[in-house]
């Protein structure tokens, strides 16, 4: 046996010097049986630390753990929150797409036609008006499209800015 | 990740996270229910434990964590902590090195003496053997701050064992 090797791996190791390969080493010559009493100190110290690396939990944690785990139900909580940032844009992308299509169709059927302009519709009572021509009643409906056109057109656009709030919602909870 | 690939990847942690428990709170019931919770805790963010790199870092931060949380912010936690320096002062001094039980209790609770930081590193670094670079990831200390608390803790633990053994 050295023991000058082993005085030295000692020193390495109590200046914190040494390797995890020089502490190997050094626990195995530390359990040799004729060890010199100045070392023996030192051999009780490896042996502590070994015993410290026994000590472990009862059999039957790990079953008990495994029953836990199996009646949790994991993060519940995010999915749920998720979930409902999600169908809160679903309904927001169907509600702008019906005003959209409204509008678009709407319209597509005025384009052709110069509007008419607005302060021609105010002076009209149409609580007593009743038209005289079927083309009149056509141009008296589509004025009154006209008019739910424009008040879609508006409604459109605060859909979006809500729409782009709620992405930006949906954001902060993902 | 479901139970199977738990009890796979993080369950054979558990003696280790028990050990580093114990070493922190004395009790080996604390430690034990300690561990428990952790290990619950763990299952429960099990979305993020697939993208952990170092699972075994991880889960001992974790465990250290809620150690020092319990022993800090619990009443009970630091009358068993104060407890545990109790005991450690009123243990025989070096005299009973002449039996070998009795020199493992005593070298038991002169790392019980130690500050907290030399304690953990010694855990880890002499009990466990892991690198200083696991245990700086662990402990999320830098690895000079490792070596510095292990040098201290095995100066501690020398000047215990070079005190001669006095003849019966």
């Amino acid at each position: 046996m050295n023991q000058t090797q082993i005085q030295s791996l000692l020193d390495k190791y109590f200046a914190g010097e040494s390797s995890l390969q020089e502490e190997a080493q050094l626990r195995q010559l530390l359990q040799e049986e004729n060890l010199p009493e100045s070392f023996k100190a030192y051999q009780s110290w490896f042996q502590f630390l070994d015993q410290e690396l026994e000590v472990g939990l009862d059999d039957d944690f790990e079953a008990k753990i495994m029953r836990e785990i199996e009646q949790q139900p994991g993060e519940a909580k995010p999915k749920i929150r998720r979930l409902q940032v999600s169908w809160l844009l679903r309904i927001a992308a169907v509600f702008v797409l019906v005003a959209g299509g409204l509008w678009w169709m709407l319209r597509s059927n005025s384009v052709d036609k110069p509007l008419v302009a607005e302060a021609e519709t105010k002076v009209i009572d149409w609580s007593k008006y009743e038209p005289k021509t079927p083309e009149e009643a056509y141009e008296i409906t589509r004025k009154a499209f006209h008019r739910v056109a424009n008040g879609l057109n508006e409604g459109t656009e605060i859909a979006s800015e809500g729409l782009g709030k709620m992405e930006e919602m949906g954001k902060v909870f993902n | 990740m479901n139970p199977t690939e738990f009890k796979n990847t993080v369950l054979p942690f558990k003696d280790k996270m028990f050990r580093l428990a114990l070493r922190l709170l004395n009790k080996r019931e604390e430690a034990e229910d300690l561990v428990q919770e952790a290990l619950i805790k763990l299952w429960q963010q099990q979305d993020r434990l697939a993208e952990v790199q170092n699972l075994e870092a991880w889960v001992i931060r974790m465990t250290k964590n809620q150690c020092i949380d319990k022993l800090r912010n619990s009443k009970f936690g630091l009358k068993e902590w104060k407890e545990g320096l109790d005991m450690a002062d009123a243990a025989p001094l070096p005299d009973a090195k002449i039996e070998s039980s009795d020199t493992m209790r005593n070298l038991q609770k002169i790392m019980t003496r130690l500050p907290e930081n030399q304690r953990l590193v010694m855990q880890l670094r002499d009990v466990e053997g892991m690198s200083y670079q696991e245990v700086a990831e662990a402990l999320e200390l830098p690895l000079a701050q490792v070596k510095i608390n292990l040098f201290r803790a095995r100066q501690a633990m020398k000047s215990f064992l070079s005190v001669p053994t006095p003849k019966a």
